[in-house]
């Protein structure tokens, strides 16, 4: 006996089913639609508005790297994307793609240049040694009368790190000289040289990969002459190369 | 027995062939040359004229030249080397000492960081479009004027237009020396507005 009941119940469930799937696609389409695509940039910077968008399965040639950025072109337009957003179904070889990677690693060596409470000028170079870092460091002051310069070598070491900020020592020896006229390390303004013992504690604050902006609290004993204590606060900007 | 002879007669052009297909050596491409054809940006360079002007003393034009590290995305590394005629006439002050030869020049070595706050697009058409930005600069350096020299700092807004292989600039930069001789006449601070031109490296 055909009952109206029997009838609709598995046509019911079906519908349901239907609306269930046709609800989950509505919801995930945009996500998925927005993975497959790439958003080309008119300049390498996520300032720069999107001039065009091209699926992540579309050939691209890369043109040019500047920085973390890539210059891609399809053959008609062209357009610059993140290294980190290249997808392996773009044309580009997985090899390519990890070398491409790589060029962006900070390298080893550190360069530094600042300007110090002292007025004077700072320039630094560093590299790693074990765990450590091996550093030169000179500083040069010609303000009137105070013209003087000094050159320490010493070992760099990270002492902690919080969040994007971290913490590095120094403790170095060196040399310094005090030119004619400069009370630095003589009262009496005569030229002399000392040998000098520095710590210092920098605050480490990242800009870009390869560049962070340092303040530097440093505290120079000299172990000779006047055996003086100097103190400085200094801006320094450090690169890797 | 006629074919036996020539099989032995050509056992040894197999015998090669075959070892020949053994050590032969099968390279594997890792894809990397292709990566080779990828040039990369590292920087700018550019010459420029500016145009310089400042208290007691008249306006002057001065070039320059200088040279961009591309630290990422917004912050550079920047170098500049500047000459400019500093005076024209001869300085001297009440007792006839002269203070300023006749024709000194002014060169200025300066290094610094540069920071682009803005970053856009421009068109004059509405068919071709470059990118730009508006970047504040730091200079710190040297100043040598005559037989004098001073450390020199300076505040720089530079409008560049960036196209692909070349880009342009304007600037406007405000200056001091710390010189004592040019703080005794007043002549170590003042202005200037230049344009730049340039490529990449």
């Amino acid at each position: 006996m055909l009952v109206p009941g029997n009838f609709l119940h598995p046509l019911t469930r079906t519908m349901g089913w239907l609306l269930c799937i046709t609800a989950f696609c509505l919801i995930s389409a945009p996500s998925w639609a927005q993975q497959d695509q790439l958003y080309l940039r008119k300049g390498p910077g996520h300032a720069y508005p999107v001039i065009f968008e091209v699926s992540s399965t579309e050939q691209l040639q890369p043109l040019r790297q500047q920085g973390e950025w890539l210059l891609l072109t399809n053959g008609r337009r062209q357009g610059w994307l993140p290294v980190s957003d290249v997808p392996e179904s773009s044309g580009l070889s997985r090899a390519q793609i990890w070398s491409l990677n790589d060029a962006l690693r900070p390298g080893d060596w550190h360069l530094q240049g600042g300007w110090n409470s002292e007025t004077a000028l700072q320039l630094g170079i560093s590299h790693p040694l074990s765990q450590y870092r091996l550093a030169a460091r000179y500083t040069r002051s010609d303000a009137g009368e105070q013209a003087w310069s000094s050159a320490e070598l010493g070992l760099e070491h990270l002492l902690s790190r919080y969040s994007v900020w971290s913490l590095l020592g120094f403790a170095g020896l060196g040399v310094g000289l005090n030119e004619e006229g400069s009370r630095r390390w003589d009262k009496l303004g005569q030229e002399t040289s000392t040998a000098l013992f520095t710590l210092s504690a920098d605050v480490i604050w990242p800009l870009e990969t390869r560049l962070d902006v340092r303040l530097r609290f440093q505290a120079s004993q000299a172990l000779a002459a006047d055996q003086s204590l100097h103190t400085a606060v200094a801006l320094i900007w450090n690169m890797s190369l | 027995m006629k074919y036996l002879i020539l099989c032995l007669l050509s056992f040894p052009l197999l015998a090669v062939a075959e070892t020949t297909d053994i050590y032969q050596p099968r390279l594997k491409v890792a894809g990397l040359e292709k990566s080779q054809d990828i040039s990369r940006r590292y920087g700018s360079w550019g010459i420029g004229v500016a145009q310089q002007a400042q208290d007691n003393l008249s306006s002057r034009t001065a070039i320059n030249i200088s040279g961009r590290w591309f630290a990422g995305e917004r912050w550079y590394l920047l170098g500049t080397l500047q000459q400019a005629p500093f005076n024209g006439d001869e300085i001297r002050d009440g007792s006839g000492q002269i203070l300023f030869a006749a024709g000194e020049q002014a060169n200025v070595l300066a290094g610094g960081v540069g920071y682009a706050f803005l970053q856009g697009t421009a068109s004059l058409n509405g068919q071709v479009s470059y990118p730009w930005q508006v970047a504040v600069e730091g200079l710190i350096g040297e100043q040598y004027t005559g037989d004098s020299s001073g450390r020199y700092t300076g505040l720089v807004f530079s409008w560049q237009i960036l196209a692909d292989d070349y880009w342009l600039a304007t600037e406007w930069r405000t200056y001091q020396s710390d010189d004592s001789r040019l703080d005794q006449l007043n002549v170590n601070k003042g202005v200037q507005w230049g344009i730049s031109f340039g490529s990449y490296f």
